[in-house]
């Protein structure tokens, strides 16, 4: 079935998850984000990812303050890991 | 006098789509390159922030690329 035929459609799972007891609500996020995938929930004072949306860039990620958006697969705990270890040799 | 050449450990962040990509097609392709720069696939270049920068630099590394 083609693209536009089809009732539904399935998107990639590198997606960034926000930590809401994390979020400051400083819309840092939602400013620096391409494709406008974050939304501000006033009411539980956090911002949350759209994961139909996100494309798994990860720029939220790298602009929080308080590394409180984690992309899935590529977290900042996981960086880390490959950069000591790729420097350990 | 021993003179060892310094070989400097060169850190490379290299995103998905672009320069990942770019560094397959060369692996694909038999071009070679020297051992000093190690690689570390991120999604896109704006996945580095500058925590990933200073703590290259903390565990050791001479230089940084990043490719985007």
């Amino acid at each position: 079935m083609t693209v536009l035929a089809r009732e539904n459609i399935l998107v990639g799972g590198i997606v960034a998850r926000i930590e809401s007891e994390l979020c400051s609500g400083c819309l840092g996020c939602i400013n620096v984000c391409p494709y406008a995938a974050i939304t501000f929930n006033a009411e539980k004072h956090t911002a949350e990812v759209n994961p139909a949306l996100c494309k798994g860039c990860g720029a939220c990620a790298a602009a929080c303050p308080s590394e409180a958006p984690i992309l899935l697969g590529f977290s900042n705990r996981q960086i880390y890991a490959q950069i000591k270890s790729a420097l350990a040799a | 006098m021993n003179e060892e050449l310094f070989e400097p450990k060169i850190l490379a962040f290299i995103c998905n789509w672009c320069a990942y990509g770019a560094a397959d097609l060369a692996g694909v392709s038999r071009l070679q390159h020297p051992p000093n720069v190690r690689a570390i696939r991120v999604m896109c270049s704006a996945t580095v922030s500058p925590h990933h920068i200073l703590k290259a630099f903390q565990n050791g590394a001479d230089g940084i690329l990043v490719g985007g």
